[in-house]
């Protein structure tokens, strides 16, 4: 749904498609309308964009507040990238100078034995 | 101080039976980098087609990487633009190593591996949660334009992840180093890149005679061929056009198919029959396994291997074709560009039929040209292809890769 554009209420037009007669149908429904339901169903009708106008001011919100969500994850993507090449790089030099360690250590013991 | 022992590498690749090129090329490559390496392979291929990389190789799944990455020295990832991929993809978020980098664009491999993580990398990339190019890109993936796809070739967490890139030509370092100037991200070091040729063996090439009567192909015919997938990229319509202008002079030339043609193609035998070549062009389909394809091309007087738009890919077919002696026609464009001269015939990157015509009738006219530039072709394979010299500059690569980060400062 487009929350730019929630469209407001509007009261019914009782049209009528009969030929000739159609114009008069249409306004002894509309006086009919009039003098029994207008008031309340204005009424709600108000209260009814209200409440959509809050909905749709909601939605917006929450649709920014994806998008910074959503920007702030980008940015956490990134950083991981970059904390995995680190901790890739450290493995790579815990492994180097744990070979290098054995390796001293076997010339060191190469040599009294010698 | 020094550290000889050999490393211990971890290999992350597709492997046979997975149909892909890069299974191919890694199989060719193993038994090589095996005298440098200790290798561990990591593939979702089940159990491997070849029983030799099956005897010779230790070979787990990709997810059991996240259990013994530990074990290694370093990753090396085989990574092309297919789904092929998808569990190295996602290995090389949280396990980042040595990528070799077969096409520095990732689109297709990316969006059907997973069409939300690709979302995810395309706005790593952007920086931004851009749903409308977002939307464009997605049209454009759908239309195959890959011009408007290379503004974002995808490969932005590679770059920012990796220890080092492999790539095997100029083009596609320059791609590489091209996004990595444009990323707005800020790193502290950048990998290290290096051009290393694509591995081909010079197979035993069989005697054209004894090849065509195997496809029941005439003797005495001039035979042009166009092998492996056939997509529109590699514009098998206009290479068709430019046959039929070579009907008048040589009526006796045939057109080859070696290879599965997509469906995206379309239906070429309608369209050769509407150029009067019904009878001219033959259709073999996928051709299995690589023996029958080297038969095939064998079979055939010249190679036409022309790319509309390149992604940065080498051609495995145009190596394969040189190796076995045959001149190719390519576009100079990318990796095809960087061919020398004399190993091959390049038509211009926007060039169309006249000038396809007119190169394919000065090859049909000279047998000693074909001659010349097929040798020449194939000792070019043979020096710059061989796979014991790419293994070795491989472990070239790995080492310095290795040394570089093992007694830096931290």
């Amino acid at each position: 749904m487009d929350t730019q554009r929630l469209p407001l209420l509007r009261e019914h037009d009782f049209p009528s498609s009969v030929p000739l007669v159609g114009p008069l149908i249409r306004l002894v429904r509309r006086f009919l309308y009039w003098l029994t339901a207008k008031w309340a169903v204005w009424f709600l009708i108000q209260q009814q964009n209200q409440i959509n106008q809050i909905i749709g001011n909601w939605l917006r919100e929450q649709e920014s507040l994806l998008r910074e969500q959503e920007s702030l994850l980008i940015d956490l993507n990134r950083d991981l990238t970059l904390l995995a090449r680190t901790v890739a790089e450290i493995e790579i030099r815990q492994r180097y100078l744990a070979k290098s360690v054995e390796a001293n250590r076997a010339a060191d013991q190469t040599k009294r034995d010698a | 101080m020094l550290v000889t022992d050999r490393l211990s590498i971890a290999c992350i690749s597709p492997l046979n039976p997975l149909r892909s090129g890069i299974s191919d090329y890694t199989e060719t490559l193993l038994p090589f980098l095996a005298e440098f390496f200790d290798l561990t392979l990591y593939s979702d291929c089940g159990v491997p087609a070849n029983p030799l990389i099956a005897e010779q190789f230790p070979v787990y799944p990709v997810s059991d990487l996240y259990k013994h990455h530990l074990r290694h020295d370093l990753r090396l990832y085989q990574i092309g633009n297919s789904p092929h991929h998808q569990s190295a993809f996602e290995a090389l978020r949280t396990l980042p190593g040595v990528i070799v980098l077969h096409e520095p664009f990732l689109h297709h491999g990316l969006y059907y591996s997973s069409p939300l993580h690709y979302r995810r990398e395309l706005f790593y990339e952007l920086g931004i949660p851009d749903w409308a190019r977002l939307k464009y890109m997605e049209q454009a993936l759908m239309n195959d334009d890959r011009q408007a796809l290379m503004d974002i070739p995808m490969i932005g967490r590679i770059v920012d992840s990796s220890l080092g890139i492999l790539v095997h030509s100029q083009a596609a370092r320059r791609i590489v180093e091209t996004r990595r100037a444009k990323s707005a991200f800020c790193r502290p070091r950048l990998p290290k890149i290096m051009v290393v040729a694509q591995p081909m063996s010079v197979p035993d090439s069989d005697e054209m005679p004894e090849c065509r009567a195997r496809f029941g192909l005439p003797q005495d015919a001039l035979i042009f061929g166009m092998a492996g997938f056939i997509h529109p990229v590699k514009e098998p319509y206009l290479v068709l056009q430019a046959f039929a202008h070579l009907q008048a002079d040589f009526p006796q030339a045939m057109f080859l198919f070696a290879g599965e043609i997509l469906q995206e193609t379309g239906d070429l035998l309608t369209f050769a029959r509407d150029l009067g070549l019904g009878d001219k062009v033959i259709i073999l389909g996928r051709v299995e396994p690589l023996e029958r394809l080297h038969q095939a091309i064998s079979a055939c007087d010249v190679i036409l291997n022309l790319r509309r738009a390149t992604i940065g890919e080498t051609s495995a077919i145009a190596l394969r074709a040189m190796a076995l002696g045959k001149p190719i026609i390519v576009r100079n464009i990318g990796w095809f560009g960087e061919l020398p001269d004399e190993t091959c015939v390049k038509i211009g990157p926007e060039d169309g039929v006249e000038e396809l015509a007119a190169v394919m009738k000065a090859l049909a006219t000279s047998p000693e040209m074909r001659l010349r530039l097929g040798q020449e072709a194939q000792r070019y394979v043979e020096r710059e292809c061989d796979p014991r010299r790419v293994a070795h500059q491989y472990a070239e690569f790995l080492w310095d890769v290795y040394l570089s980060i093992g007694q830096s400062r931290v």
